[in-house]
């Protein structure tokens, strides 16, 4: 009797960790996924927290001016996709050092939404909400003890971002651009040799890494909290650029990354409610120390790319 | 071009033209030129944010100047905001210059700084000559401890620095918080917050409102500049920053010196933090750190990681933060429009350096050329 | 032999000439290559011969003249350009990706839409080339897990991928045994002379030329020096001397009277290589050949301590050598010229008197005089204010010679040191290391030039597959070295 009872405990305990920890992973890990392609092509942007940012309140300010969340997430993929173009171009055309535009980037993006969101939605203490996307419960399967709720219960953005990264893992297993990707990254001489424009294939990659952060952004701002306030991304930018050290640049790697992070970052809430002797203040440093540990342990066997974070210059300039 | 320079040398030039033109040259040389461009480029971009939010932008600036530089208040706050931020950056201008990429002030500075408040809280009654070189020592411990860590994972596990750095920030503040919520709390106090430093406090110069922290901020400029520019350390620091596998082939080995410099400047965002601490705050609170380990990369990198760049850069930075704040009150002009300056600033430097590195390099394989040709010549006759 | 003179050549070179800012890297040069026929361009390093290939395949530009491609203008922007009109090249680095598997390099060099096929499709493509040419090659290993010479045929299949009908090779054998480049220059023979194509072929090597090539040209600072001619007109001696020119007399060595032991190598063992022993004397050199990758640079970084072995010892005196740090090293007076130049050797962006402290206890106040000093004595032509990388090759060399060896040191440590030098500095190198040994210098002479070796040492020892394969003594006999390398002993 009483054991069946903890264990009714436990398994309605493990259900709802899962159910949101998917819902934490989705943001960071569409992040995360998009460094990962940016990073194969050998560039390494530190300004995912600033895209997101950027993009996330853009997302927000066109989904509470329309009202419709959908137009948000897309102006959220756009506008990443831009500020991408100008961090290429710097990094990737100009060959500025990544690290340092990286920072400013983030930097920027932290005062930046903070100014706009002051001048446009007053940036007090009750921010404005914005209409959020709706839950989708699938019968039936949603009944799957333990996984049900988290997989079949969930906000569509959730559907979406699942969607997303099926999908990318099955084009970057296929497709051709996967080879020229990882050359880029790798060896950028041969691809070259090859007859593939290296500047081409990083610009590209960047701004397709920083469209999928920009939705990463709107995913979590747009399609689960539904309003904006300063420096709301707290971090997950560079989480992100650590998951993708963890998932060793594949992309099924980087979603489990991203799955871990979530149920930590879940675990972390639910600790906060209990009454613990342990200070609450361990459970919010719990993510961020598990992750380095993580990574700590991850980073001596993972190979980064080659190239990764070197500007390239053909022999004969 | 070189040919034609050996030729002006030889027309007679009046003094002061011969030192305006040496010192653009210089200017030109040492990049100074691409920072103030860069600073005008971003106060040009600042203007179209300004006159977007309905002001004039000239009017704004003006304030920020008046404000932060010409008013005695605005001096005195300015000078105060630099302390700390100089302090840090040039801790980072070592770490930097050496290629170690050390973003984790802020959580280096607030360890450093909870450290000094658990050692100076407990004694605070003791003379002030005790209180502050105790505190002072605990900070630079705590901090360089929390660097320490971060270099561990760096050197012994390969942890790219970035992130190493990085998320010991995020891990340091719950840790300030549970520490003015619990351990350190002032019990007089409803707030999270510590007690006072007390005897602590750091002295007045001479009745100018000014501490003395102030004071070890100019001092240490230049023992900077002379350590990375004459002494061995500097020497290893700088070759590090250029070609890490050189030193560690002909030098010392791998991985002691980033240890070395994250240690180091973690101590010196402690340090940073204790004197703004002891000098300004006065207690712990959970807004301690007030984003200066942020802010110092800024001012690291618009002094091109030289300790005489840092020490315009923190002032400058700091001027304008004490002005954006007077700009804020008496306009209504949010901070953060100022605050999002400063990065486009640094996006604009390290634009121009990417483009001034290619041209140096092709002049200076040019140059080498001629000498190259220019010797052998001698050699042959 | 099937020359086909009569029909137009495949490709034409005409009057080209090429300069990097003040530097002339070719003048003049005009050369042409028929179908069926392998034409040779000898010549020794710094000579231009790369300059010329990268130019014919697109990855260059000439600055004048013109080439022909069957006597219509031919002017490749990029290499795509190049396959498009049927020529590849094989490049003396490979331009292969490790990560990847055979399959996938192939399909990357496809860059063409049209071209393009699925990673099965490439790899059964690439097994029927292979088996072809008769040889078998493991499709789906990544590339940096072959070995050199498996590396090298890959490379040629890349070139073969697109049915080119000119294939350049810049010194494919560079990095092979003997026995490994006989069969490959076996493939090359039948390439022109059952399938047709016209094969221009980049050596310094003059035994390859005599046994392969129909036509040689020789090239010397960047000037034909002679016009094509049939191989069999010449002799290898005139060739040679051709390809050096008269102004440079290279050292030969004289056998010294050798003293006590200076470093002892004991049965040494990494987790890749080992065991290794070896002793160097005082005044003595010893040569270790083998082609790269043979655990030579595994040897490298335990002689500087950059790396723990997990048995045996190296010892230098009193001290394990491999336990001390670099510091400890140079003050013991060990001189080490390190195989990667750029990297290990000197800061590039540094000027050339912040180099010469790298692990020297001058003071940082003298280093300006001290440099300019030691910089003209060692006839490095730069100012000691110039910064590091904008110095030659040779120069930059002889910057790392003069750090190193004015202390005439008890041991120097030489790994490769005049690999990809001009024929002068070359020289330049191995006098003077030679004249380190009359102050009683014992020297390590690491090189994957055989004929320097041979040349220039007292004793050699050969490394295959990291370990030793077998000790030579004066007088050497080619041969056996030779297939000591190719680990036949």
């Amino acid at each position: 009797m009483i054991f069946g009872l903890v264990d009714i405990v436990s398994i309605a305990f493990w259900a709802t960790l899962l159910a949101a920890g998917v819902r934490l992973a989705v943001s960071v890990g569409m992040a995360a996924l998009g460094e990962m392609i940016n990073e194969r092509a050998g560039v390494l942007n530190l300004g995912l927290e600033g895209v997101m940012l950027i993009a996330g309140f853009a997302g927000f300010a066109a989904s509470f001016e329309s009202g419709s969340p959908w137009l948000g997430l897309g102006v959220g993929f756009i506008i990443g996709g831009l500020v991408g173009a100008l961090f290429a171009f710097l990094v990737v055309i100009l060959r500025a050092d990544q690290v340092v535009t990286g920072l400013a980037l983030t930097l920027f993006g932290i005062a930046f939404t903070a100014f706009l969101n002051r001048e446009i939605y007053g940036g007090g203490s009750t921010p404005p909400r914005a209409p959020k996307p709706g839950v989708w419960e699938i019968p039936i399967l949603k009944e799957i003890p333990i996984v049900g709720e988290g997989l079949f219960s969930q906000s569509h953005v959730v559907y979406l971002a699942i969607l997303i990264t099926v999908l990318l893992i099955v084009y970057l297993r296929r497709s051709y651009w996967t080879i020229v990707l990882d050359a880029v990254g790798e060896e950028p001489r041969a691809a070259d040799a090859a007859g593939h424009s290296v500047v081409a294939v990083r610009f590209v990659a960047t701004v397709v890494g920083s469209s999928l952060a920009g939705l990463a952004g709107a995913l979590l701002i747009v399609g689960q909290l539904g309003f904006f306030n300063t420096d709301i991304i707290a971090g997950r930018g560079f989480i992100a650029v650590a998951i993708v050290i963890f998932g060793r640049w594949r992309p099924g790697g980087v979603a489990l990354g991203a799955l871990l992070f979530g149920v930590l970052d879940a675990l972390q809430f639910r600790f906060q409610t209990l009454d613990t002797a342990i200070p609450f203040e361990f459970f919010i440093a719990l993510p961020f120390a598990v992750t380095l540990i993580a990574v700590a342990f991850g980073a001596k066997n993972a190979r980064e790319p080659s190239a990764l974070a070197v500007p390239f210059f053909r022999e004969t300039e | 071009m070189i040919v034609d320079d050996s030729n002006v040398a030889r027309d007679p030039e009046p003094p002061v033209a011969g030192f305006i033109r040496r010192l653009f040259h210089r200017g030109m040389e040492s990049g100074i030129a691409i920072v103030v461009g860069s600073v005008v480029a971003g106060l040009l971009v600042g203007a179209i944010l300004i006159l977007w939010a309905g002001e004039n932008p000239l009017n704004v600036y003006r304030v920020i100047f008046t404000e932060s530089l010409l008013k005695g208040s605005g001096w005195r706050g300015t000078l105060l905001q630099a302390t700390p931020l100089g302090i840090i950056g040039l801790g980072l201008a070592f770490s930097f210059r050496a290629g170690v990429w050390n973003i984790g002030a802020e959580g280096q500075l607030i360890v450093g700084t909870v450290a000094a408040i658990a050692i100076v809280g407990a004694i605070s009654d003791l003379p002030g000559y005790i209180v502050i070189p105790v505190g002072m020592l605990t900070a630079m411990v705590g901090g360089a401890a929390w660097g320490a860590i971060s270099a561990y994972l760096h050197v012994k596990f390969e942890v790219n620095a970035v992130i190493a750095t990085l998320l010991m920030v995020f891990i340091a503040i719950p840790l300030l918080n549970w520490a003015v919520r619990v351990p350190f709390k002032d019990p007089a106090s409803f707030l999270p917050q510590s007690r006072t430093v007390g005897n602590g406090a750091l002295p007045e110069i001479f009745n100018t409102n000014v501490h003395i922290g102030v004071l070890a901020f100019f001092v240490l400029v230049p023992v900077a500049a002379w350590v990375m520019n004459y002494s061995r350390f500097g020497y290893l620091v700088r070759g590090h920053g250029a070609n890490r596998y050189a030193v560690y082939a002909n030098e010392s080995r791998p991985g002691r010196l980033p240890f070395v410099l994250l240690a180091l400047s973690g101590s010196l965002a402690g340090a940073a933090g204790f004197i703004q601490l002891a000098g300004v705050q006065m207690r712990v609170g959970s807004g301690t750190a007030a984003g200066f380990g942020f802010t110092a990369i800024i001012v690291a990198i618009l002094g091109r990681n030289r300790p005489i760049g840092v020490f315009f850069a923190a002032i400058g930075l700091s001027a304008m933060l004490v002005g954006a704040e007077a700009a804020q009150r008496l306009l209504g002009l949010p901070v953060a429009l100022t605050q999002s300056i400063q990065p486009i600033i640094v996006m604009f430097v390290v634009a121009g350096e990417a483009l001034r590195a290619r041209a140096l390099k092709r002049e200076g394989e040019r140059e080498a050329a001629i000498v190259a040709s220019q010797l052998r010549s001698e050699v042959q006759t | 032999m099937p020359l086909n003179d009569a029909d137009t050549p495949a490709i034409t070179v005409a009057g080209v000439s090429r300069h990097f800012g003040l530097i002339q890297a070719l003048t003049d040069v005009s050369l042409e290559c028929h179908y069926g026929e392998i034409l040779a361009v000898l010549g020794e390093n710094g000579a231009g011969k790369t300059t010329l290939m990268r130019i014919l395949a697109g990855l260059d530009r000439a600055s004048s003249g013109q080439l022909f491609k069957r006597s219509e203008p031919y002017s490749p922007h990029s290499p795509r350009d190049a396959v498009n009109a049927g020529v590849t090249l094989v490049q003396q680095h490979f331009a292969l990706v490790p990560t990847m598997t055979a399959a996938e390099n192939i399909l990357l060099f496809r860059s063409q839409r049209r071209l393009r096929t699925t990673r099965d499709k490439a790899a059964s493509d690439l097994e029927a080339l292979s088996t072809r040419l008769g040889f078998k090659i493991d499709v789906d290993k990544p590339v940096g897990e072959m070995s050199v010479g498996a590396r090298q045929r890959l490379e040629l299949l890349r070139a073969l991928d697109s049915d080119p009908d000119v294939l350049l090779l810049d010194e494919p054998t560079a990095v092979l045994t003997d026995a490994e480049s006989d069969s490959l220059l076996e493939i090359v023979r039948s390439l022109a002379h059952d399938d047709n194509r016209s094969i221009v072929f980049i050596t310094h090597r003059l035994r390859e030329v005599v046994k392969v090539a129909d036509r040689v040209v020789v090239l010397r600072n960047g000037k034909v020096v002679v016009p094509a001619a049939p191989v069999d007109q010449r002799t290898a001696a005139e060739l040679a001397s051709e390809m050096v020119g008269s102004e440079v007399h290279d050292a030969i060595r004289t056998p010294q009277i050798i003293g006590k032991p200076r470093l002892i190598v004991d049965s040494l063992t990494t987790s890749e290589v080992g065991p290794i022993s070896l002793t160097v004397h005082e005044g003595e050199v010893l040569g270790i050949a083998g082609v790269e990758g043979n655990g030579q640079t595994e040897l490298e970084r335990v002689l500087i301590g950059a790396r723990h072995c997990t048995g045996g010892r190296v010892r230098f005196g009193e001290i394990d050598l491999a336990d001390i740090p670099p510091r400890r090293r140079i003050a013991s007076n060990i001189a080490y010229i390190p195989s990667d130049r750029e990297r290990t050797a000197l800061v590039g962006p540094m000027r050339c008197d912040e180099n010469l402290l790298l692990g020297r206890t001058t003071r940082l106040a003298r280093r300006h005089e001290k440099a300019k000093t030691l910089m003209e004595q060692w006839s490095v032509l730069g100012l000691p204010e110039s910064v590091a990388n904008t110095l030659s090759g040779g120069n930059a060399q002889k910057l790392v010679a003069a750090r190193e060896l004015e202390s005439h040191p008890e041991l120097i440590l030489a790994f490769q040191p005049t690999r990809g030098l001009d024929p002068g500095a070359t020289a330049f190198l191995r006098q003077v290391l030679l004249d380190m040994t009359a102050f009683g210098s014992a020297v390590l002479w690491v090189s994957a030039d055989l004929d320097e070796l041979l040349a220039v040492t007292d004793r050699i020892v050969v490394m295959y597959s990291g370990s030793i394969a077998g000790e030579f003594k004066q007088p050497f006999d080619r041969g056996a070295v030779g297939l000591a390398m190719a680990g036949i002993a």
